[in-house]
């Protein structure tokens, strides 16, 4: 019943204009940034996350809750139009969305997306709201040792972002832990690898961080590959499904909302992998899987339904324990610490209004993208045309700008810029700059516990600890299963001596 | 006689991180005139982790000795890095690892981040307004923007919408360099 009657108040709270005002744009620009290829949904979020500074702080988790969500809808928008997935997740709507298009068939591929995404991310906010409450007053309970568990198995997202060398995701997450040491120990008071630079007392800042590993890295790769050519969309049909037609792929729907929430639930898997494995079992269980590649609108439904189910299940461990589910759930976290919160059980107790906001705009933000779909689909593709000369510079003054804002630091901007830099080379030589940024955000819980367990009950405690050990062998299993894998593969393929 | 403190700041710093460069330097160099030099990249960036790790390392010995002390984490952390980016370095040696390909536009790359440089170097002195308008001019410039008249007229945009929204509205204390009287 509480629960029931703190989300009426939320919804009622989302009635006030500013607020409707603020979801209106945040699902706007979540669209539009999900819609542009190359600009992920962490980067969308990222880029706004310090303009968000001045904000309330349930106003502003409510605006990049609202881009998270809308995001995954965007990225369907030129997956179907010229075969660029806007993220990564949209890769398996291109299979069939594409083909529509070349079909004269657009709007029917557009419709099935919006229509799967909307109803899939319903799905996922609904699991959100009634798993999070009792996930959290469970983690109350929780021990250090068990809390410094549950942290590195937030570090088994890195799995899912790898790009095929786990080995590489994981030195870039340890090359984020280890930024995350620099300044002041956080128990001891001590100060570590500051260089005799008061400058690094504090040590690096998240938002900089951020920035310069999602926004400015991204347009040095694309600036590096510049080809100076623009998008070209060439008009397209914008007939709508038929309801019979949406009817009869409300079973893959339903279903493919199921596979995106549980994957989502897990950090490691993430949207694209939900979206891939939701369109395989969708294209098993159909009736005509023949038509899968050629313009199903099941296997665009499949694809959509899954990776937009899969923001609320993220959104679990993130809000109930703090752990980020995802890339864009690690950049969230950025924006809680922004605002002095800290997500995990104790924001359910302390700040229900933030956390019941969250809940009611993950579902209000579906019903919105729905009608912005429905009317202002030309709008967006309009926008998607703009060209990157414009766009990427726009990116950068944007990116520095909004570093500089939180702390009206010019060492910040510096950083981001220097952040950038390094978040290019890496990304070059196949060191994901994501798990930098979950390193950063994880490195403090960890650290912390870890040795807040140690003191408290000796290196022992953490096998002694029966849900710490339990949690430690999953992420050990999360990490280390694409290398297993690996290894089994090629013991397989070597021929018998 | 010469402690570990005498590397954390200063000259010490100053001259380990001479050391280091001249190493990398001078191994870049074996690679590149090696028959590896496909892979100087690969090996230039795990040699670097090595490299900033082992520095790190150093710096840990100055840091209070104690039972799950501040040392205790970072080691941990640098121990692994040490681990995996041998493991790369193997890997890459033995071929498993993919050749980067060589930069497509390396001048326009190496320009972008040189405005980005000296924008930042500018920001104190010319202030943010008339940096950020030479900014977004140079950076449409480098990108080739077609409509050269619109150019100037989107970067005066920028300006105008980054006065009334950050500095007015927001109350962001802009750098404003010589302008300072001015606002």
């Amino acid at each position: 019943m509480e629960l029931l009657s703190n989300l009426g108040s939320a919804f009622l709270a989302l009635l006030d204009w500013q607020t409707m005002l603020l979801m209106v744009a945040g699902c706007i620009l979540g669209i539009l940034g999900g819609a542009m290829p190359g600009i992920s949904p962490a980067t969308a979020v990222a880029l706004l996350v310090p303009f968000s500074y001045a904000m309330d702080a349930r106003l502003a988790l409510i605006l990049l809750v609202c881009i998270y969500q809308a995001a995954n809808y965007g990225g369907s928008i030129t997956a179907v139009l010229i075969n660029a997935p806007g993220t990564p997740a949209a890769a398996a709507t291109c299979l069939d969305g594409y083909p529509l298009t070349q079909q004269g068939k657009a709007g029917k591929g557009l419709g099935a997306a919006l229509v799967a995404s909307c109803l899939g991310g319903i799905f996922g906010a609904i699991i959100l709201i009634f798993f999070c409450v009792p996930l959290a007053r469970a983690a109350l309970q929780f021990s250090p040792a068990a809390y410094f568990g549950l942290a590195i198995f937030g570090l088994a997202t890195i799995a899912s972002m790898g790009e095929g060398n786990i080995v590489k995701a994981i030195l870039a997450v340890l090359i984020g832990l280890l930024i995350k040491t620099i300044g002041l120990d956080p128990i001891s008071g001590a100060y570590r690898f500051t260089l005799g630079s008061d400058l690094l007392y504090d040590g690096f800042a998240l938002i900089p961080a951020l920035m310069g590993l999602f926004a400015v890295s991204v347009v040095f790769e694309k600036v590096e590959k510049w080809t100076g050519l623009d998008r070209a969309l060439d008009k397209i049909d914008s007939k709508l499904p038929s309801f019979e037609e949406l009817w009869k792929i409300k079973g893959c729907v339903l279903r493919s909302s199921i596979i995106g929430t549980i994957i989502g639930i897990f950090p490691g898997a993430g949207a694209t992998i939900a979206s891939f494995v939701s369109y395989d079992v969708a294209k098993r269980t159909s009736r005509e899987p023949e038509k899968f590649g050629k313009g199903a609108l099941e296997g665009v439904a499949a694809s959509e339904a899954a990776n937009s189910s899969s923001v609320g299940g993220a959104l679990i461990p993130l809000l109930a324990l703090g752990i980020p589910g995802s890339a864009t759930d690690a950049v969230l976290i950025g924006a809680f610490v922004l605002h002095d919160l800290v997500p995990g059980p104790l924001l359910f107790r302390d700040q229900p209004a933030i956390v019941y906001g969250i809940f009611a705009s993950v579902l209000a933000a579906n019903l919105l993208v729905l009608l912005m779909g429905l009317y202002g689909n030309r709008f967006f593709i309009r926008m998607v045309s703009v060209s990157d000369k414009i766009l990427y510079p726009f990116i950068l003054v944007v990116a520095l700008i909004g570093t500089y804002s939180v702390s009206n630091s010019l060492y910040d901007m510096g950083s981001c810029i220097g952040f950038g830099i390094v978040g290019w080379i890496l990304k070059r030589y196949g060191y994901p700059p994501a798990p930098v940024v979950l390193g950063i955000v994880l490195g403090k819980l960890i650290e912390y516990n870890f040795r807040r367990g140690v003191i408290m009950g000796g290196y022992s405690v953490f096998y002694t600890d029966t849900l710490a050990f339990v949690v430690l062998s999953l992420a050990a299993l999360s990490l280390f299963y694409p290398l297993i894998r690996a290894g089994w593969r090629r013991l397989r393929k070597r021929p018998a001596a | 006689m010469w402690s570990v403190k005498f590397f954390s700041e200063g000259m010490g710093l100053l001259w380990l991180t001479i050391g280091v460069l001249a190493i990398l330097l001078a191994l870049g160099l074996a690679v590149r005139f090696s028959r590896m030099r496909p892979y100087l990249g690969n090996i230039l960036v795990s040699c670097s982790l090595v490299a900033v790790s082992l520095v790190f390392l150093i710096l840990t010995f100055d840091f209070p000795a104690e039972e799950a002390g501040p040392s205790v984490i970072p080691r941990l952390y640098i121990g692994l890095i040490l681990l995996l980016s041998g493991v790369v370095l193997v890997q890459t040696f033995r071929g498993r690892e993919p050749a980067v390909p060589g930069l497509r536009q390396p001048a326009l790359l190496a320009r972008v981040m040189a405005v980005l440089i000296v924008y930042f170097l500018a920001l104190p002195f010319l202030g943010y307004f008339l940096c950020s308008f030479l900014l977004v001019v140079v950076l449409l410039q480098t990108l080739s923007y077609p409509r050269k008249g619109l150019i100037y007229l989107i970067a005066a945009g920028w300006v105008i919408f980054s006065y009334f929204a950050f500095y007015k509205l927001l109350y962001i204390q802009l750098p404003l360099g010589f302008f300072e009287g001015l606002f």
